[in-house]
C-alpha cells in the first residue's frame, strides 16, 4: 500500500495550498483585531462557524477529485490491473486524503494558537485552547471524505445514490457544529469520543460501497444479500430517513408560514397574581400590547377571578381593572453558567460595567475586568474571595459567571447595582471603585435568589434560597433610610428604577422560610411576595398554588378553570396536520415514549397531560384531518413499498419486512429501498411470454434458460474456439 | 478450465440499463496465440475487456482468465495479466521514471532493464514527464510498463490509436517480440487492421455484441468469397443468397460477400445475372463485411443521398 499512499500523495499534494490558503484565512478572520466588534469577539465559536461552513466543502472536493480520475475506466483500469487489492487503493486514498487534510487545517490553526499564546490574555480574552473545538471539528468534518468516495463510487442517478451518502454525513456534522460552537472544553471530550467511532463507521460503510458498487453489480447479486454487507444498507436507511423528515419538516414551515397572518396581533393569556392589599391569589386574564407613544409592552388587566381550593375559576370574570395585582418572580439559580453575553465554553463576550470597563467570564471560575482607556488591557481578576491583581487567576473559583447572574438579579434596579453586582453560590456582593474592592452583603451559600421591588418608596427585597430555607432579606441605605427606593414613574416608559449612585445598600434579615421539600423537588419556580406570605406556582401546572405563610404554615390550593373562559385555536381544517400525518411512526411512537416517561418520573405532567388530551378532544376536524392522513401516508406507503419491491425483484420475505416497515418509516420506507437496491430490468421470456429478469439464468416464472442467439448462417468458428 | 486457454467466456452477457451491450458471449482465447478482437465502436470489445479484467462484473454468465473467475480475481493473478488501456493512460504529473518506480513497487515480478530498453526504443527521456510525451511516446511507456511486469497474458485495448507509422511499428514489433516464446498469450483489441493482420494468429470478430467470427486468419480467409455482379437494384432484395454476409454497391455493380460458400451459394449468385465474377477477398474486405452488417449507411454519400 505504501506506493499507492505516495502515488496518492504526489498526486494530490497540489490542493494542499488551497487548503491552506482558505483557513488561514479564516484563522486570521477570527482574530479579534479583524473583526468590526472585536469586543465581543469569542474565538472558539467565530473559529468552529467559519470551519463549519469551509471544512465539509474543502474535504468533499478532495474526496471527489481523489476518486474521480481512478473511477474513470481507462484510469482504473491502470491502476487496477496490478497486484494491488481495491481494498488498498481505497485506504491508500483515505489515508493520504487524511494527512493532506490535516495540515492544510492544523498548520494555520496550530500557528493561531501560538499566536494566542503569545499576545496571552492582557489584550482580549483568549486562549490557546480555544482552537480546541475547532481541531475536534475538524477532525469530524473528515466524515465528509468517505461520503464523498461513496457518492463517486456508486454508478447510478444522481438523486438516488450520490445524495443519500451526503445526508447522514451532513447530519453528523450539524450535530458537531452545535456540540462544539458554544461546548467549550466539555464538548472537545464528548465529540472526540464519538468522532473516532464515527469516522472508522464512515470509513468501512464507504469502503464496502467502493469494493462492492464500483463493478456496477447485477441486481441478482446486489439485492439479496443484503444481511452480509449491512453497514452500507443501514447507512443509505438512515440517509433516506433523514431526507424524508427534513423535506417533511421544511413544508410544514412553509406551510405555517404561508398560513401565518403578516400583522402581529395580541392575544390575551392567564397568569397566577397576588392582591397587593389583601394577599388574595388571582386567576387573571392579561393583554400585552404595544405602546407606541414610548415603544414599550404594557400590560392590561382583561379579567379574573379569586382562587380558591377545590374551585372552578374564569380568569375572565370582570375584575376592577385599577387592581393593584403583584405578579410571580423567578428565583434565579447560582448553578454553573452566565447570563446577557454569549460564552464559547471558554470566555463569556465582553460586556460593559458602568464605571467604564468592560469584563468577561472565564469558564474556569475568574472574571476577568478589562480598561479600556487609555490602553485596552487586562486590569483586575475578581474571585470569590475578592479581587486580584491582573496577569494571574488565583483566589477561590466562582461557581458562575457572577456578573451575569448579578446584572440578572438586579435587573430591575438600574444605576447602581445593574452591572457591578456579584451573585454566585458563595453568597452576594457589590464591586467597589476608588479603590477597587468587593463589598460583601450576604455571606452564605446561594441556591437561587430573586429580587422583589416593594411598594412606592419602600426598600426592595432580596430572596436567598440555601438549601430548603429561603431567606429575606430588605435593603437598605444607612444614610438613604428607608426612602432610598424609587419606582420609576407610570408611563414613563422605563422597566427598572434609577436610584443615587452614592448610595451603599446593606441588607437586614426580615424573615425565614422553611420551602416544603415537593416544591423543591420542582424546576423553574416562582412566587409573588405578597402580605400574607409567599404564593407560589408550580412549574408546569398553572391550576396548583402554594401559599406559604409567615408563621410557617404552608398549604396547596388546586382549582380548575372553567372552560368556556378558555381560548382555543379554531378548531379548522389545516393542510398543516396532513403533512403531519406522513410523520414516520417511529417519531409518534418515541414521542408516546418520551410523554409515558415524563408522567411516571414527573407527576406534574399528568396536569399538562390531561389539558393535552382536552385539547384534542375539543378538536375534531384536526384530529380527523391528522388521522385520515396517517391512514392515507401508510396506505400509498405500503402500496409504493409493493412496487418498489416487484421492480428490484425482492423476495417475498424482503417485501413483507418492508411493508411492516411502513407502520415505523412512513413513506421513508419506499425511499430507503430505492435508495438501496437496485433496478431489476426485464425482457418478454419467449417461452412462457412473461416479463423475465435479464441478470438471472432462468426464467423466474417458467424456469427457461436463455436461448443462444438464432444463427445467422455466417458464423466462422473453428474447433479451438 | 483445460490450461490450454487463457481465457474462457460462458454465455457472459453485459446489460447497461436495458440494452444489452454484450450477448450470450461464448469465447476462448488458446494459451501462447495471438488472437485480434475486432469490431465497430459500441460492438462490445471495451465492454468484454473490462469483464475479463473485473472491472465490470457480467449480468450473467461467466468469465474466466488464466482459470479464475474474473468477479474474483487476486492481486496475484492480476499482476500476470498485463492490460493496456485505450488513450495509453498514464498519470500526467509522473515522470517516465516515476512510472517504473510505481510498476515497480506494485508488481511482484518486475524487469527494470526491460522497461528501460523499451523506453528506449520508443526514443523517451526517463526524465521526462508523462503530460510532455507525445502519444506515440506515451504507447511506449504504457507499453513498456505493461510487459515489464513479465505478464503470462497481455490484453491491449486499442493500443495503437492515434500512433504514427513508426510507433505503431515499434508497437508490433514488441508485441511479436513477446510472444516469440509462445506461452504468452496476447488479446489485442484494434481497429486497424492491417496491424491485426500483421501481428495476430486468431482472430475474434464482434458485432453487436455478439462473436460472429472466432478462427485463425487463415481459416477466416479461406472461408469468405466474394462476387461481383451487375445489376441496377440491390441483388439480394427478393433473392436469398445462403452465407450472404453482406452486399454493397460500387456505382452500377453490386459486391457481394458470402461466407462458407456453397453450391447453394454458387447458383444463388449466378442466377442473379450473366455478369457475376469470383473476386479475391483480403483479410480487410471480409472484415469490413462483417463490421458493415451493423451499419445500414456505411457510405456517408450513399447514406446521406438516401
Amino acid at each position: 500500500m505504501k506506493p499507492l499512499v505516495w502515488k496518492e500523495l504526489r498526486e494530490n499534494v497540489r490542493w494542499l495550498p488551497i487548503g491552506l490558503v482558505v483557513v488561514s484565512v479564516i484563522c486570521w478572520m477570527v482574530l479579534p483585531s479583524s473583526m468590526d466588534n472585536y469586543q465581543s469577539v469569542l474565538i472558539a465559536s467565530e473559529l468552529v462557524s467559519r470551519l463549519a461552513i469551509v471544512l465539509p466543502l474543502l474535504v468533499f472536493a478532495l474526496g471527489v477529485v481523489q476518486s474521480f480520475r481512478d473511477l474513470q475506466p481507462a484510469a482504473g483500469a491502470y491502476l487496477n490491473h496490478r497486484g494491488v487489492t481495491s481494498s488498498d487503493i481505497f485506504f491508500s486514498k483515505t489515508i493520504s486524503g487524511f494527512v493532506l487534510y490535516l495540515v492544510s487545517v492544523l498548520v494555520p490553526i496550530v500557528l493561531l494558537a501560538g499566536w494566542i499564546a503569545y499576545r496571552g490574555m492582557w489584550w482580549h480574552p483568549m486562549r490557546p485552547a480555544q482552537v480546541g473545538p475547532a481541531i475536534v471539528y475538524a477532525f469530524a468534518a473528515f466524515v465528509m471524505h468517505p461520503a464523498a468516495m461513496l457518492t463517486m463510487a456508486r454508478g447510478a442517478s444522481w438523486w438516488r445514490t450520490r445524495l443519500f451518502p451526503l445526508v447522514p454525513a451532513g447530519a453528523v456534522l450539524i450535530f458537531y457544529f452545535g456540540l462544539l460552537r458554544d461546548g467549550g472544553p466539555r464538548g472537545e471530550v464528548i465529540g472526540m469520543l464519538f468522532a473516532v467511532p464515527m469516522l472508522v463507521w464512515a470509513i468501512l460503510i464507504s469502503r464496502q460501497g467502493w469494493l462492492d458498487l464500483s463493478k456496477d453489480p447485477p441486481a441478482s447479486r446486489t439485492n439479496i444479500a443484503i444481511s452480509r454487507r449491512f453497514l452500507l444498507p443501514a447507512y443509505l436507511l438512515v440517509g433516506a430517513c433523514g431526507v424524508f423528515v427534513t423535506a417533511l419538516l421544511t413544508s410544514v414551515g412553509v406551510v405555517e408560514e404561508m398560513a401565518r397572518a403578516g400583522a402581529y396581533v395580541p392575544a390575551p393569556y392567564t397568569r397566577f397574581a397576588v392582591d397587593a392589599v389583601s394577599g388574595d391569589p388571582y386567576f387573571t386574564t392579561v393583554l400585552q400590547e404595544f405602546d407606541e407613544t414610548n415603544g414599550r409592552y404594557t400590560e392590561k388587566l382583561l379579567g379574573g377571578d379569586i382562587i380558591a381550593d377545590g374551585k372552578t375559576v374564569n380568569p375572565m370574570s370582570s375584575i376592577q381593572p385599577d387592581k393593584k395585582l403583584l405578579a410571580l418572580t423567578s428565583l434565579i439559580e447560582t448553578g454553573k453558567g452566565y447570563f446577557y453575553y454569549q460564552s464559547d465554553g471558554f470566555f463569556t463576550g465582553l460586556s460593559g460595567l458602568e464605571f467604564g470597563n468592560v469584563y468577561s467570564y472565564d469558564e474556569r471560575g475568574y472574571v476577568l475586568l478589562y480598561e479600556t482607556y487609555p490602553v485596552w488591557r487586562w486590569s483586575h481578576t475578581i474571585s470569590a474571595d475578592g479581587i486580584h491583581p491582573a496577569g494571574v487567576l488565583s483566589g477561590e473559583r466562582l461557581s458562575n459567571d457572577a456578573l451575569g447572574h448579578g446584572g440578572q438579579l438586579f435587573s430591575s434596579i438600574r444605576g447602581l447595582t445593574r452591572s457591578s453586582a456579584l451573585v454566585d453560590s458563595h453568597g452576594v456582593a457589590f464591586i467597589e471603585k476608588n479603590p477597587m474592592a468587593v463589598r460583601r452583603i450576604i455571606d452564605h451559600q446561594v441556591d437561587a435568589a430573586a429580587l422583589v421591588l416593594g411598594d412606592a418608596g419602600g426598600a426592595p427585597r432580596m430572596f436567598i434560597l440555601e438549601a430548603n430555607k429561603l431567606f429575606e432579606y430588605q435593603l437598605y441605605d444607612e444614610k438613604a433610610g428607608q426612602t432610598w427606593y424609587k419606582e420609576s414613574e407610570e408611563g414613563s416608559g422605563e422597566y427598572d428604577t434609577p436610584i443615587e449612585p452614592h448610595l451603599k445598600p446593606q441588607v437586614k434579615l426580615v424573615q425565614t422560610y422553611t420551602v416544603p421539600d415537593e416544591l423543591l423537588k420542582l424546576r423553574g419556580l416562582s412566587f409573588v411576595a405578597a402580605p400574607n406570605g409567599l404564593w407560589f406556582n408550580v412549574g408546569v401546572d398553572p391550576t396548583t398554588v402554594f401559599h406559604l405563610r409567615f408563621d410557617g404554615t404552608n398549604e396547596r390550593l388546586t382549582f380548575s378553570i372553567d372552560e368556556s373562559s378558555k381560548t382555543m385555536d379554531p378548531d379548522v381544517f389545516r393542510f398543516t396536520f396532513v403533512l403531519a400525518g406522513m410523520i414516520p411512526g417511529v417519531l409518534i411512537l418515541f414521542g408516546i415514549v418520551m410523554g409515558v416517561w415524563e408522567l411516571l418520573h414527573r407527576p406534574d405532567y399528568a396536569i399538562a397531560f390531561s389539558g393535552f388530551i382536552a385539547e384534542v378532544s375539543s378538536h375534531p376536524i384536526i384530529v380527523c384531518t391528522w388521522v385520515v392522513s396517517l391512514l392515507l401516508a401508510l396506505a400509498a406507503g405500503w402500496w409504493l413499498v409493493r412496487r418498489v419491491a416487484r421492480t428490484c425483484a425482492l423476495t417475498g420475505a424482503q417485501t413483507k419486512l418492508w411493508s411492516w416497515s411502513v407502520l415505523f418509516l412512513g413513506l421513508a420506507a419506499p425511499l430507503a429501498m430505492v435508495a438501496i437496491y437496485r433496478k431489476v430490468h426485464r425482457e418478454t421470456c419467449p417461452k412462457c411470454s412473461e416479463r423475465r429478469r435479464v441478470d438471472l439464468t432462468h426464467c423466474e416464472h417458467c424456469g427457461a434458460a436463455w436461448e443462444e442467439p438464432a444463427s445467422e448462417g455466417i458464423e466462422i468458428l473453428d474447433r479451438a474456439a | 478450465m483445460s490450461d490450454t486457454h487463457v481465457i474462457r467466456t460462458e454465455r457472459l452477457t453485459r446489460y447497461f440499463g436495458r440494452r444489452s451491450v454484450v450477448r450470450e458471449l461464448n469465447f476462448t482465447v488458446p494459451r501462447g496465440s495471438v488472437v485480434g478482437l475486432l469490431g465497430l465502436n459500441g460492438a462490445g470489445k471495451t465492454t468484454t475487456i473490462r469483464m475479463l479484467m473485473g472491472f465490470l462484473e457480467p449480468t450473467r454468465g461467466s468469465c474466466e482468465v488464466l482459470g479464475h473467475d474474473s468477479r474474483t480475481l487476486t492481486p496475484e493473478t492480476r499482476a500476470r495479466i498485463g492490460h493496456t488501456v485505450e488513450g495509453h493512460f498514464l498519470y500526467p504529473w509522473m515522470r517516465v521514471r516515476d512510472c517504473e518506480r510505481f510498476g515497480r513497487e506494485t508488481h511482484p515480478q518486475w524487469d527494470g532493464k526491460f522497461f528501460e530498453q523499451s523506453v528506449r526504443r520508443f526514443g523517451i527521456d526517463c526524465e521526462a514527464k508523462v503530460s510532455w510525451l507525445s502519444r506515440g511516446q506515451r504507447a511506449g511507456v504504457s507499453l513498456a510498463s505493461t510487459l515489464a511486469g513479465d505478464p503470462e497474458l497481455l490484453i491491449l485495448d486499442d493500443p495503437a490509436l492515434g500512433l504514427d507509422p513508426v510507433s505503431r511499428r515499434a508497437l508490433n514489433e514488441t508485441i511479436i517480440e513477446f510472444c516469440e516464446s509462445g506461452e504468452r498469450t496476447v488479446l489485442l483489441s484494434s481497429h486497424l487492421l492491417d496491424d491485426v493482420e500483421r501481428v495476430a494468429d486468431r482472430v475474434a470478430l464482434m458485432v453487436d455484441g455478439r462473436m460472429l467470427v472466432d478462427s485463425t486468419l487463415d481459416d477466416f480467409r479461406s472461408r469468405v468469397a466474394a462476387w461481383v455482379v451487375e445489376s441496377t437494384d440491390d441483388p439480394t432484395i427478393g433473392q436469398a443468397i445462403p452465407g450472404l454476409v453482406h452486399c454493397r454497391s460500387l456505382g452500377s455493380r453490386w459486391h457481394i460477400t458470402v461466407a462458407d460458400p456453397n453450391e447453394a451459394t454458387v447458383q444463388a449468385i449466378e442466377s442473379i445475372g450473366a455478369h457475376a465474377e469470383l473476386t479475391d477477398v483480403s483479410f480487410e474486405d471480409a472484415v469490413l463485411a462483417y463490421l458493415s452488417r451493423s451499419r445500414v449507411g456505411h457510405s456517408f454519400y450513399t447514406g446521406a443521398k438516401s
